[in-house]
């Protein structure tokens, strides 16, 4: 009896090291053939929060010549890995492995204790690669005169620039403030005169750290450096083109801030919003009495009846949203075209343009508070309208431009 | 058109008849792959001696052309010689000639070791746990080690001027003597794999190259199929190890030139092979001897050295850079002997390193034999915690893989819109 029982669970071990044994092979095509339902019943994502662009979605385009080209399969290719299931909990994963494995540089950041994001320094630009947009800024610049139009270049200053440490001790030194301070010696060679905004912002206000004035997480400045830059930039422009009116004071405005909403930065996305240890929130300085939605009458595109909108349609969309976490972006404002802002209670009556880019964002209406007439413009989204020409057809009295001083995009400089 | 080939050597009854049909066959074969992979070649060296202005419409190249043209040339070989018998059922033949597992990567089956398994092959649970182990580790070696050392190799093999260091230039070298192993052993494990999975048992194609200690015994361990084929169909024909000592040495400089421009149609190329072709060839003549008396270390240092100098040419797009990188490699011609990019490669990649250098060696079959020499007189229920584990860390590495691949089309637009 004992020896027919030990038989039994011998032979009983047998059947179930065998069947074990499947498990890999039953495992691997399981786990294929689940992704494989779970894509076709998952609706496809157009768009990547993370990664910030769209995401290509199903095709129904079957046409003989795209398949014999080949380019069909590959249009799927991108379609299938853009809508792999789970795709961001894979990223998020092999991103924390990376920062686990100790890797100085994640996709080219490096994430240090105390939650400081510091991106990988940039080398020297050769002044002949500078020299075409110098240029281009020098025949706008004798353009705008002509026209009788004052012009001014303002280098605002860059969270990677400024913000280096903590890095790893071997790695050379950051070449940023370097390379502007070549492009902006460059256009005082050829005519054009550049504020550069950091040593003003530094005169007015001495700070210990220039971290007060950036996020942690983010490629931006916070609020508090966004004002500072604002109140800096009206008092410059006072003193050089004429009065635009005193800036708003800390005493003029009240600040609110979300304290309740993860703060999305740039470059914690790009890890995935591994880096949690960091204290940025989004806050707002904004004045009450008028408050700026009171104050503006606002086109976005151009000034026709049916393009007026509600500040609220472009400003802080993402707090009605109530999605978390919230981006830079989300909680400002996106970056436009072209947008008009029509001020009911202006300091002067100058008609002025903005060309900025994404740094001028949370003080647009700060800026637009001083003017009879604000027209901010992104040329890397404003169409394939001629700069000039618009601004000759618009006759503004001033032109801005406002860039921090990293952005050396070649479409911005694209003048004519 | 190798199954018309095969079926006319067969029923040829003279000898010159079917040496033609072969012949014939061979010219064929050769043909198609001429024209597609090596027409530009040969084009753009004729216009520059001849100072010509020869212009042809891009030809596209199509994927695995040199694998399974020299697979389907030894079938219609392998009839002539008897080594096989015709395969008269025109979808067999197209099985073997196109079978996907090998078609675009190798090994390169030759017909008698699959002739069988066509037609008679069976599938059963040891052949489905071991080939889905073969493809994982394949994939594994593919994904986690050869792709991340391909960036570094990528990444140094672009640099020029200051920036391309003593160190940099070892580091690039290391990491492409890895990659290029282990993405191509890794490929031929998932050939293996998927083969099982099927039914076929195919041969291997590496035997832990790196640990050889000459490069006799390296071209035995390394892309072993293509070697045999170029014994089997080149070196033998051409009359082998018969005949004096300068024609033995013919022949290996002839096959192995022959083998570099297998490889790519480029001057780098040839003279990569035509470079194993001398060394295999003093090795023959005086070197082994000598290697022989060496202390081992030595060996596996003589071997490593001259295959990674050896895959600088083959890496190089041309012989101005590869004569460069070497000047670097040896300190001839650099300004510095590391930079930042030293420490950021070694801080970045130092585990794949350490990892890929460990499994280059036989490590894994080492402790895989010790685990069983020690299960053998164990309970089975130990087997059973032996089996289980073994299944879920080849589950966790396939995660791992996915992770990885899905990490690969990672592509932001960081300033889109703001």
């Amino acid at each position: 009896m004992r020896h027919t029982i030990l038989s039994f669970i011998s032979g009983f071990k047998v059947v179930i090291m065998r069947k074990l044994e499947l498990l890999l092979p039953v495992g691997m095509f399981s786990i294929l053939v689940f992704f494989g339902i779970w894509h076709v019943i998952d609706p496809d994502r157009t768009s990547s929060e993370m990664e910030n662009r769209t995401l290509t979605t199903f095709s129904r385009d079957f046409s003989v010549d795209k398949i014999v080209d080949g380019s069909r399969l590959r249009e799927f290719e991108t379609y299938y890995t853009d809508q792999f299931v789970l795709r961001d909990t894979w990223m998020k994963g092999y991103k924390q492995l990376q920062l686990s494995s100790g890797k100085p540089f994640v996709e080219n950041y490096h994430a240090s204790p105390g939650g400081w994001i510091v991106s990988i320094p940039v080398k020297k630009i050769p002044e002949e690669l500078m020299m075409p947009k110098v240029k281009a800024l020098q025949l706008f610049s004798e353009n705008l005169e002509t026209e009788g139009i004052e012009f001014s270049f303002w280098s605002l200053p860059a969270k990677a620039s400024y913000i280096r440490t903590p890095v790893p001790s071997y790695m050379s030194e950051d070449q940023g403030i370097a390379n502007n301070n070549s492009f902006l010696s460059l256009m005082e060679e050829n005519g054009v005169k550049p504020i550069k905004l950091y040593e003003k912002m530094t005169e007015d206000f001495p700070i210990d750290n220039p971290r007060e004035w950036f996020f942690q997480t983010d490629h931006h400045w916070n609020m508090n450096g966004a004002f500072k830059a604002y109140q800096t930039i009206i008092n410059t422009y006072n003193l050089k083109f004429g009065n635009a009116g005193d800036p708003l004071s800390q005493d003029e405005v009240s600040s609110e801030c979300l304290s309740n909403r993860e703060f999305a930065g740039s470059w914690n996305k790009q890890l995935y919003m591994l880096v949690q240890d960091h204290h940025d929130q989004i806050c707002y300085l904004e004045p009450q009495n008028p408050s700026f939605d009171e104050q503006f009458t606002i086109y976005k595109g151009e000034m026709r009846k049916e393009n007026i909108i509600e500040r609220s349609e472009i400003f802080a969309t993402g707090i009605k949203e109530e999605e978390e976490p919230i981006s830079f972006a989300k909680a400002y404002s996106f970056d436009y075209g072209e947008l008009h802002f029509i001020n009911k209670a202006p300091k002067t009556d100058q008609r002025v343009l903005m060309i900025k880019d994404s740094y001028l964002n949370p003080i647009q209406y700060h800026m637009a508070s001083h003017f009879a007439e604000t027209t901010i413009v992104d040329l890397r989204y404003f169409g394939e309208y001629s700069l000039l020409n618009y601004i000759k057809k618009n006759d503004f009295d001033h032109v801005m431009m406002l860039y921090n001083d990293r952005n050396f995009d070649d479409e911005i400089y694209i003048l004519d | 058109m190798n199954y018309l080939f095969g079926l006319a050597v067969d029923f040829s009854k003279k000898r010159g008849s079917k040496k033609a049909w072969v012949f014939i066959a061979v010219i064929a074969n050769l043909g198609i792959l001429g024209f597609y992979k090596y027409a530009d070649f040969f084009i753009d060296n004729l216009n520059a001696l001849m100072n010509w202005n020869i212009t042809i419409a891009q030809v596209p190249l199509p994927i695995g052309i040199s694998f399974y043209t020299f697979q389907a040339m030894s079938y219609v070989i392998d009839v002539y010689r008897k080594d096989a018998n015709v395969q008269r059922n025109f979808i067999n033949l197209s099985l073997y000639i196109s079978l996907f597992p090998q078609l675009i990567a190798g090994p390169i089956v030759r017909y008698q070791t699959v002739a069988d398994q066509i037609n008679k092959r069976f599938v059963n649970s040891t052949y489905l746990v071991d080939g889905t182990k073969r493809f994982i580790q394949g994939l594994s070696k593919k994904v986690l080690i050869a792709n991340p050392m391909g960036e570094v190799a990528d990444s140094v093999f672009r640099m020029s001027g200051g920036d391309l260091t003593t160190a940099n230039a070892w580091i690039g070298i290391l990491a492409y003597t890895l990659q290029i192993y282990f993405d191509f052993s890794g490929y031929s494990d998932m050939a293996i794999g998927l083969g099982k999975l099927f039914g076929f048992d195919f041969e291997e194609n590496f035997r832990y190259p790196y640990a050889s200690q000459s490069i006799s015994e390296f071209w035995r361990r390394w892309h072993i199929s293509l070697g045999n084929w170029f014994r089997d169909y080149v070196y033998f024909p051409l009359g082998g190890n018969r005949g004096d000592t300068w024609t033995i040495y013919r022949n290996l400089l002839i096959v192995w030139t022959l083998t570099g421009f297998w490889h790519g149609a480029s001057w780098t190329f040839m003279a990569w092979g035509l470079y194993y072709g001398i060394i295999i060839s003093l090795e023959k003549f005086f070197l082994l001897n000598i290697l022989k008396r060496l202390w081992r270390p030595l060996r596996h240092i003589y071997v490593l050295l001259i295959v990674m100098i050896g895959w600088v040419f083959f890496r190089a797009n041309d012989f101005a850079y590869a004569i460069d990188y070497i000047q670097t490699l040896f300190t001839i011609s650099t300004y510095n002997i590391y930079n930042e990019k030293t420490f950021l490669y070694l801080f970045n990649n130092w585990y794949v390193f350490i990892i890929a250098i460990i499994l280059a060696m036989p490590t894994y079959p080492l402790l895989k034999n010790k685990i069983q020499t020690f299960l053998e007189d164990q309970r089975k229920e130990l087997w059973m915690a032996r089996d289980l584990l073994s299944s879920l860390t080849y589950l966790m590495f396939f995660i791992l893989i996915t992770m990885y691949l899905v990490n690969a089309t990672y592509n932001p637009f960081i300033y889109f819109r703001f």
